[in-house]
This record gives structure tokens, sequence and C-alpha cells, in this order.
């Protein structure tokens, strides 16, 4: 009976002492494997980037913009006027889709909005909350291009427009901490293919920019070499927006003056002291030479004294914030 | 250590409450915490378990709710273009359209700005004549009342009359125009027989042509007109006076004396912002040596006699008593003067002297409540002194304008009514039903009416006893037209169609005028243009009127003013009527007649003297009160005989004449809607056709007491007490006389011509100078700066009422940095601004001119709107928490009581100051520093900036400011209804970006400034400099010089305007570029009565002010000396 009892009754195996400890383990370590997956599923990363709403009409960006070449202006003719980029009327579709597939099946809502006067409601992509005030006019006019935060929306079709950066406020600040990739020459900002393809007119265009600059026709421009055009571009504002460099030494000199004064191959600069009269008209002459050597020195005078526009001032929580 | 010496002051108290002044323990309380009265306990009204779990359970809810915000996308927006977009818009800019209001018949030219259709943000018109524009000049500052600035809350108010009504009583069902068009189908084809219109003042072009073709359509028909504050006083006085119907347009600017005899001319008035312009560009003659003077005459504290050099405190009754003893004095006999008080023929003499010696440049003015009797001897002093033409003007009325006086328009309209001859009455606008004289018992006759229509655009008093209701339209959705008080035509031009089913009044008395239109929607345009085409403005000239906003050379003609042979005679035979004690009844300051009552902003601003929020009183001076056993809050019943009684609060009112009682209009309503109903008390009930400007009236206290809620102890800067803020007071509002103002800039000329020519002291700074190479301009400005510095330190300005030696005089102790001495800072400033290369190109300041500054209110209001800033109500007001950004310090100034013994002091003899108080954006700001979250940091162009989205809502920020201007949200406002005291109101319960949706009213929210965040529950807030009109401007800039169309980043002065400094009739508020050496705010800054408040700190703030400059007689100089 009791060996029958034996047999019968299921015993564990001793392994199975670690079940319950390796659980344990398990489960600690799933917690922060949980931490990590959460952040990530609600980080805009995630959230937001690729979003595309399907669209009550199926424009194609690719067909209009990469296709046929039309300027972003063309239809969003507010960009570089106001903090807003307008969305098209009916009349901008109607002044070409009148003549152009005017029976298609596709535009039946447009032509139902140009008969009844109402609105063709569209989806909104690129949504900022409330409380973040992003103006176009601010970016267009100041060499930032549209593709730095829509995206190649000249590659993108029929089925809508999605969300190609997480716009989130990292994002923000990460270009706003560092703008100069993102600078681009003032003609170039609607080009959306700028530097992946490069034309001859454009290598000589960014050849008076930095010059010396490596490039080759059909090639791409590298990180580096964005920057180096984004930067060349800041100073050369800086220069104009500060005027004569004169203004940088209007006040007795520290040691780093001295310094840099002395760079600038400038003598009788004094600790404690102001600059002699000579010295300033010297300083004044550089403020707008052009031999390369010395408006190198210049340039780094300007961007190390200078950044405010760069750093300081692009990250006033006022710039986004009111 | 310097003490409080209080018999240095010669004997003056600052203050802003009687509270404050006898240091009574409850102040003291109030003073120990800035959030007063936050009591959580209280908040749980009985803090029942139940109550708690509830609490509970809704804070776990939205935290959890909140915390998921996250979990997905925000909710999904459409975007919905044009079909075909109006030429010349650009989506996301305003646009701006020249139009104008009328209130009570007159127009205020104005300038709506429109955000993609939707009128958000009103502005005065600087092209407009009045405000310095005309043809051919450039201006860019267009001043705009306190009323004009609300008026865009009511544009978007869902308490509107929505829908046609009709019925009797409360029992009316929604209708349609088409049926009311039906049921009066037959009047309007009749002659007019037992017809009657009551109008509010038609003076509008287009007004007066439709009453016309109404009349010879309906010859029987009749019409009326009724303002409950109106001018018939001066229309009947100038009559008396001059045998015909003139209006007077005074220029203050180059006067030498103004004198007012119960009118308050810079607030009060009608065209109030001419008068305020001129007198502000009087007192800025100081500064060249052109010193002005006005006298005030009045009972009780208007905004203007807050400001006047001198001032007399007399019952309603003796106006024209005292105006006689002035008349008699400059040899005009116009009746016996039997002034009984000394200090009155003191006044009455000396005011008669200084009139004399200025004769032809000076401005005596006569209030709107005022008889006839006072106007036409005050308009006979301005003939006698040759004021005519210089500093007055009189403006002859076109014809069909005041036909009648608007106490006979409805003294005749209700005696008809009561005879039965009126069947239908079409009542336009106006509320007779609430504002009508009190014995015509016009809503007895009202129910004598078959047919009573009223088109208003509030459900009304009138309303409830009218057969039909028809809903009117804003002004910014119909058009029409108006005439400003010079007379100059304005055409309203509407914005938006109308939001709600509702006509133009002038739509309506069009449509019963046979004028007929394929679409109604268009009647109203249709007719303006009628009336102009019809005086050949067409084409052209019809479209530079509306661009514009007005029509050239529209203006009243000036009339010559030939004085009337009987006039003297006239005016003798008027007897003025007085009693022990007299009530004044007044437009309120906010509500006006009553009819802003439905304004919650108007509500919530606090009253310019009182202080009141939501509220009237009766304003009883101090040493009455003590003698009558009145206490603040007691309510009495004020009663004029004849059954005419009401019962008010009391609110103890330094300045108030003794045995008088100011009661504002306009309050006490109870058919208002949500808004107004139930606030205040209704001082109508004590208006005859006897009484309508005052009343003998005999009080009688009752056991009941009205809670009052003032704000004048709220956000007090000084929170040690009673003794340092005494002597502290007239340090933060500063006020020098003109005699030693000018003594000290003679001081400073001749001590600088001395220095200058000090040989040895020139020739000391230049040889340091050269030792360290500095440059040759550097060394001028040196020199200048050691003059200065110097003069400064030996000549103090005498501001009134600072003790000599006061600490709060004191310079700030120097301290050295790396070899170099410095004024001692209490914290290092975030940025760099001293050093040209480490700050931005811009530094923004403000000054602000106290001694332009009349404390009108109009800033508020203005910031209010433009910043999407709430109101709370009244509960939460008396828990200190109303949230507007700028606010108005008010203090009384009077004789210190002694032994805290109130009696001593005569109260009706005060004075007042006012501060205007906002963020002062210091650069080395306290706030900053404690803040845990960096919510709320410094920008590199000196604006102390808030980040909401940052903000945890510790309020550490608020308790370390010193200035306290920073406001905190306890709730959500805009979804909160202002007498909501519950603690769940606006409450929502879900995900927090669908609040404004779910929560905030869809009209309301039509109405929201798109540039400006509108703030949840939990954040603190405050002055931004109106950042977004900032950004308006040098993102442009900024643009243009990239691209290369301009070669500077600096900004035209004057093209950033803050919505306060926009709105100020007076220009008190300076803005703009620091860095700029040119601009007016840097000039400002660095005027000798410029200072800053509590320079003790150092905080280095951007806001200045500018030391008031009184200028009383000699005589009062005396008599405040003993």
């Amino acid at each position: 009976m009791a060996d029958a009892e034996k047999t019968n009754v299921f015993v564990f195996p001793k392994w199975a002492n670690y079940i319950v400890p390796l659980l344990l383990l398990g489960g600690m370590a799933s917690v922060p494997y949980k931490i990590l997956l959460a952040g990530y599923a609600l980080s805009p990363q995630t959230l937001n980037v690729n979003y595309q709403p399907e669209q009550p009409i199926p424009y194609s960006h690719e067909l209009h913009v990469g296709q046929l070449g039309m300027d972003c202006r063309y239809c969003h003719t507010s960009v570089d006027k106001a903090k807003f980029a307008a969305i098209p009327p009916t009349g901008t579709c109607m002044n070409c889709h009148t003549a152009i597939h005017p029976e298609s099946p596709n535009l039946e809502k447009l032509r139902e909005s140009w008969k009844k006067g109402t609105p063709v409601e569209w989806k909104k992509v690129h949504d900022l909350p409330d409380y973040a005030y992003f103006a176009h006019d601010a970016h267009v006019n100041r060499g930032v291009s549209c593709v730095s935060c829509h995206g190649r929306v000249d590659k993108m079709g029929g089925e809508g427009v999605y969300q190609a950066k997480s716009l989130s406020m990292g994002w923000c600040l990460s270009c706003h901490r560092d703008p100069a990739p993102n600078i681009r020459p003032l003609d170039q900002v609607y080009n959306l293919n700028w530097g992946f393809n490069l034309r001859p007119s454009e290598i000589a265009q960014i050849k008076t920019i930095v010059p010396g600059m490596e490039l080759s026709e059909g090639g791409k421009l590298t990180d580096d070499q964005r920057r180096a055009i984004g930067e060349a571009l800041i100073v050369k504002r800086e220069r104009r927006q500060r005027g004569k460099l004169s203004s940088l030494f209007s006040v007795p000199l520290s040691e780093s003056h001295v310094r840099e004064v002395t760079a600038l191959k400038i003598t009788g600069a004094r600790e404690g002291y102001w600059l002699g009269a000579d010295a300033l008209k010297k300083l004044d002459a550089l403020t707008f030479s052009t031999k390369v050597e010395e408006r190198a020195a210049v340039d780094a005078l300007l961007l190390s004294r200078y950044n405010l526009r760069t750093h300081q001032k692009l990250q006033d929580c006022s710039t986004c914030h009111r | 250590m310097p003490s409080v010496n209080q018999e240095s002051q010669n004997g003056k108290a600052y203050w802003s409450s009687l509270d404050e002044l006898v240091d009574a323990p409850q102040f003291q309380e109030r003073l120990k915490s800035e959030f007063s009265d936050y009591n959580p306990e209280e908040i749980v009204a009985s803090p029942s378990r139940r109550s708690l779990l509830k609490l509970m359970g809704a804070s776990m809810a939205l935290a959890g709710v909140g915390g998921m915000t996250g979990c997905r996308r925000w909710p999904e927006r459409k975007l919905a273009p044009y079909t075909v977009r109006p030429e010349g818009h650009v989506p996301g800019l305003p646009s701006y359209y020249a139009t104008a209001m009328e209130l009570g018949g007159v127009a205020e030219p104005l300038l709506a700005a429109s955000f993609d259709g939707r009128p958000i943000k009103i502005e005065g018109n600087p092209a407009h004549p009045q405000n310095g524009g005309g043809v051919g000049k450039k201006n860019k500052f267009g001043p705009s009342g306190l009323l004009a600035q609300a008026s865009i809350l009511s544009m978007w108010d869902p308490h509107r009359a929505q829908k046609v009504k009709s019925g009797k009583g409360d029992k009316k069902v929604e209708s349609s125009w088409s049926k009311f068009e039906e049921a009066v189908k037959d009047v309007a084809a009749s002659d007019g027989y037992r017809f009657a219109v009551l109008s509010e003042a038609v003076v509008s072009p287009s007004m007066v042509r439709m009453r016309n073709v109404l009349k010879a359509k309906m010859p029987k028909a009749q019409w009326y007109e009724y303002e409950p504050v109106n001018q018939d006083g001066e229309v009947l006085g100038t009559q008396m006076a001059f045998g015909q119907k003139l209006r007077a347009k005074y220029n203050i600017a180059h006067a030498k004396v103004v004198a007012c005899f119960d009118a308050d001319l810079l607030a009060g008035y009608p065209g109030a912002a001419i008068n305020s312009a001129s007198y502000a560009a009087m007192r800025r003659g100081v500064d060249e040596g052109h010193v002005g003077r006005m006298y005030c005459v009045d009972s009780g504290f208007t905004v203007t006699s807050t400001n006047a050099d001198e001032r007399l405190a007399v019952k309603p009754s003796q106006v024209l008593t005292l105006v006689r003893a002035v008349a008699k004095e400059l040899g005009l006999d116009v009746g016996t003067a039997g002034l009984e008080e000394a200090a009155h023929r003191k006044f009455a003499r000396k005011l008669a002297e200084e009139l004399k010696a200025n004769a032809g440049a000076c401005v005596i003015a006569a209030g709107m409540d005022q008889s006839a009797a006072v106007h036409a001897t005050v308009a006979l002093l301005n003939e006698k002194l040759g004021n005519i033409g210089k500093t007055v003007d009189y403006l002859k009325l076109d014809a069909g304008i005041a036909p009648m006086s608007h106490a006979e328009g409805i003294q005749q309209v209700t005696a008809a009514m009561n005879a039965g001859d009126v069947h239908s009455l079409l009542i336009l606008g106006g509320n007779p039903a609430y504002d009508a004289p009190a014995d015509l018992e016009f809503v007895e006759a009202l129910e004598k009416v078959e047919t009573p229509i009223h088109v208003t655009e509030y459900e009304n008093e009138t309303s409830v006893g009218c057969e039909w209701v028809l809903p009117r339209s804003h002004y910014l959705e119909a058009w029409g037209d108006a005439r400003s008080w010079d007379g100059t035509i304005s055409i309203v031009q509407p914005l938006v169609r109308p939001i709600f089913e509702s006509r133009s009044a002038l739509a309506v008395v069009g449509q019963f005028a046979g004028e007929t239109v394929a679409n109604h929607a268009d009647l109203g345009y249709k007719i303006v243009r009628k009336t102009y085409s019809g005086v050949g403005r067409t084409g052209r000239t019809w479209k530079q009127a509306l661009h514009d906003g007005y029509v050239v050379n529209s203006g009243f003609a000036k009339a010559s003013a030939k004085v009337a042979q009987d006039s003297a005679a006239k005016i003798k035979a008027v007897e003025s009527v007085g009693g022990d004690i007299e009530v004044s009844l007044r437009a309120d300051h906010r509500v006006y007649d009553g009819r802003f009552g439905v304004n919650g902003w108007l509500q919530e601003v606090p009253d310019p003297l009182t202080k009141l929020t939501w509220d009237n009183a009766a304003r009883v001076n101090i040493n009455d009160a003590m003698e009558w056993g009145l206490e603040q809050n007691d309510v009495i019943k004020v009663d004029a005989g004849d059954g005419r009684s009401m019962n008010a609060a009391v609110y103890l009112m330094p300045g108030q004449a003794r045995g008088t009682i100011s009661v504002a209009l306009g309050y006490g309503r109870t058919q208002g809607g949500y808004i107004a109903n139930g606030v205040g008390f209704n001082a109508y009930q004590l208006r005859t056709m006897k009484n309508l400007g005052s009343a003998v009236v005999k009080i009688e206290k009752t056991t009941r007491t009205h809670r009052l809620v003032t704000t004048q102890d709220h956000h007090a800067i000084d929170r040690v007490g009673l003794r340092e803020r005494l002597d502290r007071a007239a340090v933060l509002s500063r006020r020098i006389t003109e005699t030693d103002y000018a003594h000290h800039r003679d001081e400073w000329k001749k001590f600088h011509d001395k220095k200058l020519a000090d040989k040895d002291f020139i020739d000391s700074i230049k040889a340091k100078a050269a030792k360290v190479n500095m440059p040759e301009e550097k060394v001028k400005k040196l020199i200048e700066h050691k003059i200065h510095y110097e003069f400064h330190h030996e000549h103090h300005m005498h501001f009134e009422g600072v003790a000599k030696h006061s600490m709060y005089m004191l310079h700030v102790p120097m301290m050295e940095t790396e070899g170099r001495k410095k004024p001692l800072q209490l914290f290092e400033a975030p940025v760099n601004f001293d050093d040209p290369s480490k700050s931005s190109e811009y530094r923004w300041g403000m000054a602000v001119d106290l001694n332009t500054c009349i404390g009108c209110n109009s800033c508020v209001v203005a910031c209010q709107a433009e910043n999407n800033v709430p109101i709370v109500g009244k509960d939460e007001v008396a828990r200190g928490r109303e949230m507007h950004w700028l606010r108005i310090d008010r203090y009384f100034i009077t004789d210190k009581p002694k032994d805290r013994d109130l009696k001593t002091t005569d109260f009706s003899t005060a004075e007042s100051v006012h501060l205007p108080v906002t963020c002062s954006h210091c650069e080395t700001a306290p706030c900053e520093q404690v803040c845990p979250v960096a919510a709320t940091t410094h920008d590199s162009e000196g604006l102390n900036v808030m980040v909401y989205n940052r903000c945890i809502g510790t309020r550490y920020c608020s308790n370390n400011c010193p200035f306290k201007v920073r406001r905190y949200n306890y709730f959500d406002w805009h979804a909160k209804k202002p007498k909501d005291s519950s603690i769940f109101a606006g409450t929502h319960l879900g995900f927090p970006d669908e609040q404004q949706e779910a929560k905030v009213d869809q009209v309301t929210r039509l109405g929201f400034n798109p540039e400006v965040t509108v703030r949840m529950r939990g954040v603190m807030e405050k002055c931004t400099f109106c950042l977004q009109r900032i950004k308006a401007h040098t993102i442009p800039a900024r643009n243009e010089f990239v691209s290369g169309k301009t070669d500077t980043l600096r900004l035209e002065d004057g093209l950033i305007q803050p919505a306060c400094a926009q709105a100020c009739s007076t220009r008190s508020i300076a803005f703009g570029d620091l860095n700029d050496e040119n601009s007016e705010v840097s000039k400002l800054q660095k005027d000798m009565r410029a200072y800053e408040l509590l320079p003790e700190q150092n905080l280095r703030s951007r806001s200045k002010y500018l030391a008031r400059v009184i200028n009383p007689s000699k005589d009062g100089k005396k008599k405040e000396a003993h």
C-alpha cells in the first residue's frame, strides 16, 4: 500500500526548486524591460513618426513636386510670410484641374467643394501642441529648408503625406543647439533635392560660400560639409549684423580680449586699457577683409564671441512659448 | 538704522484700505499669506468623509488619465482652407478693419483685428482725426477705452440673445424673423397710427435718414429717444446760454487752468479719449515749463478728480451754488451764491482769480449729470473769459440730432402708452423697464401696449415685458454708421456675418420704413451705402472712408456762440435744492448705465477708486459713517421719499463729501442674464424725473450686511506691515510738486554748468581716462555720468511724503567683483546684459509716466483681451485669485490719524495716487531662482518668460516675487463659470488635450487670441510684455535682414506696442528697445523723474516709473503744511 501510494504520488523533480527563484528573477528583470518598452512605446518617435492619416483626396506630392517640379510656394503661399504655411484654397487646385483630369473620380471631393463653396477638410499631419508657436517664415527665410522638418515630401505619393520627424521638443532643440547642418543658401530652401545629387550650378554656389570644398557632380553632401556651409552662412550674417569689429572692444580690455586682438595681429593691446584709435581703425579694416586667411581669423573670433544667435538666443524659451 | 520717522512726512499717510490705516488685525492676517484665504478645508465646503473621498477619487482619476496622455496621438484636427481665398489675405496673419462702436450716440473710432475671419481684438483707430490721425498725417497710436476693449467679449458671448422669441412674460417661445415679419405686416403697411418707436440716442446719419423715411411713410408714427446717461444738461444748457443746441469740445493741451464742475472729463465722459489725450499733453508740459492746473469740484472721487491739483468735495446741489459764486467773482451775475462754508468761499475765490488771470487759456466744464443751469453758467463763463475758439469749441449739432431731451422722450412715450395711444411699440436697444425714471412706472405702462417689440443684444428686463424679442447684432456683425464727439462720421464696418440669428436696429427700422432687398443680410449695407451715395460719397471716396474709418470733413461745424439775452435771467430762476444727505447717481465706470453688466471682464475689473469687483456700493464719507454708526459692508436703506428707496452696502470712501452718498447706476439687475443678475444694488430705484442726477435722501441702517469684495489689499507689495508701508507707499508711487521739480531742474542746470566749468574736476577725469587710453566720446559720457552721480548724491528730489532719509531712498551698497565696483546684487543675472557682445540685439524695456497716467483701467482690460486672461468670479476674487496680469494699485493720502483714531482725520480732503504694476522683467529676477523646474527663465532680450507646459504649480516664484505680479490658475477658469463655486467646476475627467473642446464654450473659444496660449489649471502666469507682439515684428525684421532687404535689425520705435500701451489714451506707457538710444523708452528711463520700484533690492527692473508732478496752488501748499 505504501509502495503503491509512493508510485502514485507525484514528486516534483529536484530542478523544480529553481522555478520560483527563476520566475522571481525573470519578474525583476522584466521591470526595467517594461519601463524601457513603455518609454519606447510612448516616445514621440514611436507615436508620431510615420503618422499618415487618410486624406479626403489622394493628393500626390510625388507627382506634383517630384515629377512636375512645382515650387512649394505655389500652394503653400504664406510659408515665407507668416507663421502658418497655408493649405491652398480649392481655387488653387482648380487653376489646373478645370482642364486637367476634370472628370477624375479622385477629384470628386474637390469639384464638390468648388461647386458648393465648402472647404475640403484635410487632416492635419504635422500638429504641434497649442503651447508651442512654430513660425514657418522664421525658418524658411533664414535658410532652413522644408526638408529639414517635413522630409522628402517630393517622394510622398498618393497615399498621403506622412510625418517624417518626431517634432518633439528634444528634436527641435537638437537643431536649435546646433543649427549649422540645417542652414543652406536661401535660394535652395525649397529645393528638396539639394545636396543629394549636386548639379554644377549648385557646386559653384557652394564654392563661393566655402572656398575649396571638395565636391563632385552628382555627388552627395556629407554631414560635415553641410555643417561647414551652414556655419559659413551664419558667420556671414553675424558680420553684417554686428557691423564693425571695433564695437567688440568698446570696453576696457580683459585678458581674453588681449589674446583675441593679438591673434588678429594687432599690437598695443593691454589688459585694463582701452584700444587706441589706430588699433580700432585696423580692426575696422579687418571687418570687411577679403583676404581668406584674415577672414578666417575674424570669422573664428566672431563665432566665439557672437555665438548668441546660434546658441543662447535660439534656445530662449520665448522663441517658441508664449 | 533708518527709522520710519513719522513726523518727518508732514503728517501725511499713504494707504490703500482702512484696515491698513489703523493696522487692523485682519490686515495683518492677510499679509501673512500671499494666497490669502487659501484654506483647502474650506474649499472642501464641509470636510465630510464623503466629499473627501470624492475629491480623492477625482484627483486619482485625473492623475491616472493625465499620466496616460502620451499613450496616443492627440485628437485629430482638420484644416479647412477657403475655396477662394480673398485677395491679399495671408492665412495666419491678422487683418485690420476700421470700424466704430457707438455708445450713447457717440462713436469711438476703432480698428478691429481679425484672425482668419474672427475678430479677436479691438484697438483705437490711429488714422482717425480724434486720435491724431487725419488726412496726410501719419500716426501709430490708437487709444481705446475700457468699454470698447471689453466689447469683444460680448461679440463671442453665448449669453447673447440668439433667436427671435415671442410671447408674453416668461412664457416666450422660439420664433423666427419671417413669423415676426408676418405678424407686423399690417403695422408696417399702415400710416403709423398708434405705432411708436422708442430708440436710443439717434446720431447716426443713416438712422436719422431712416427715421425721416419712416416718418414720411408712416406720418402718424411717433419717434422717441431715451438714454439714461445722456447729454440733456449740455444741450439744454447751451440752449439757455446761447439759444442753440451745442456741444462743447475741449482742448486741454494748452490750457493753464482746467475747472471741472462734477465733470469726469477724462473717463466718464463721451469722447473721454480726446480729453485724456489732451490732458496728458498738458501734463507733459511740465518738462518744458508749461504748467497746467486742474480744479475739480464733485461729491465723490472720479477718475478725473483723483488727478486734480485742487479738489473740493461738495454736495451735488452745491455745485450750482459754487459755480454761481465763481461767476459772481468774475462779474457774471447768475444768481446768488450763498456759500456757507469758508473753505468753499475760499476755493471759489481762488479759482475765479486763476481763471481771470488765465482768461483765454482755461477750460471750464460741467458734468453730464449736472443741470442745464450749471451747463449754461459754464458756457457763459467760457464765453466771458474768451476761451471759445481757443480752448473750448462749441459745435453746432446737425439737424435731426437731439430733437427733444431724453427726459422728455421717456416721459412722453410713457404718457402715450398710458393713454392707450400706442398699439405697437418698437424699442430699439436700451432697457427702459430697468433704467427709466422710477416714477414713470414704465413697466406698468408697457403692459398697456398690445405689441411691444424689443430689438436687443441681450434679453433684459424690458424684453420680459415685450411680445417680441428680436436679437440685435453686435457692432462687429452689422453695417451702420456713427459720429464721434466732434461729429466726424465713421462707418461701422462688420467683420463677420451675424453668428446668431440677429439683425441690426438699423435694418429693423429699414424694414418698417419699406426698404426692401433680395437678401435681408444685405439690408444694412444698402441703407448705409445709400446714405452716402446721397451726398456724393461713392466709388473711391466711399472706399477711402471705409478704409480710413472716417469721412473726411464730416465733423460738426463750429458755432458762433452769441449770448442769449435772457440767459442770465433763466439761470437765476433755477433753484438748487439740497438737503442734509444727498445721494449722487452716476453712470458706473465699468458697466456704464447697466448695459455692460452682462460683460464679465467689466464686472471683474476693479473699480478705479473703490477697487470693488462684481458690485457697486453706497460710498459714504468715513467721518459721516462714524457719526452715523456705519461700517463697511453694512446694508443701509437709502430713502428718497415718495416711496422711492433702495438698499445698498456701505463702502467707506475717502474723498467723499460730507453728507453725500455716491451710488453707481447699472447694478442690481434682475433679468440681465447669468453674469449681470444679482450683482450689486439698483440705484435706478431712486432716480425719478425730479431727481435724475441726485436726490435728497434719508438713510437708515438695516440689520443685514453684504460682503463687498475689493482687491485693494491683494498683492500688496509690502508684507511687513503698516509702519513700513506708510513710509514706502510714497516711495512706490512718487509725487513731486511742480515748485520742487522746477527747483530741482534749476539746481541741476546750475550744478552741471558749474562742474563743466570746473577745470580741476574735468582734468582729473581726463587724466584718468588718458591713462587707460579711453576714447574721446567715452570720456564725454564719463564726465556726464560723474556729474550725474555727484549731483544725485548731493541733491535728492524732494518727493511728497517721503522722509528725507527714508531707507528706501538710499543707494544700493556697492560690492567689488573682478576688481570693479558694482551695486550689490541679490542674484547673478542669467544673461550678461552689461556686455554688448553677450546680450541680444534688443533689450526690451518699459516706462510708465505717472504724471499722465489717470488710472482709467483701459490697460487692464486691453491686457485681458490680448492675453486670454480669464475671469474668476466674486468668490474667487475674495480669495485673492483674480487673474489680471496688470493691476493698478491705488493709495489714498490723508492726514495721519492720531492714536489710531480715525475721527481725527478729515477724509473728505483725501488725495489719491495710482500705480500700474505689472511684471518688471527684472534682469536678476528672484522668481527664476526658486523655480524647481526652470519653468520661468530669462531670455537673451531680457524678458522673464513662463513656459506653461513645464510649470508644475509650486507657486514658489510668486512667493518670491517682490512685486506680486504672478497669477496662479487654481481652476480651469475658462471652463469654470464665474458664479459656480463647486470645487469640480470646470473639471474635465478625460484627456487634458480634449479639455478645451469638451469644457470651454464653443462660442467663447472663438474669441481667444490664437497667438497666446490658453492656460490650464495648475500653472502660473504673468505679463510677457506681449511677447507675441514682439515676435510679430522681430521675426519679419530678421527675415528681411537675412534676405538682404534691410541692413539693420533695429525696429522703428513705437512699432511694437504691448496691448496696455496701445490702449492707453494718455500714452503713459512707453515700450521699446533700450539698446536704441533714441527710442522713447530709453529717453524716459533716463529722465530725471524716472525711478525703479524697490530700488534697494537692485533687481535691475526693465520697467521704470516717472514720478508724478503735482501742481497745487500756493494756498493748497500751505493747507498741506499745517
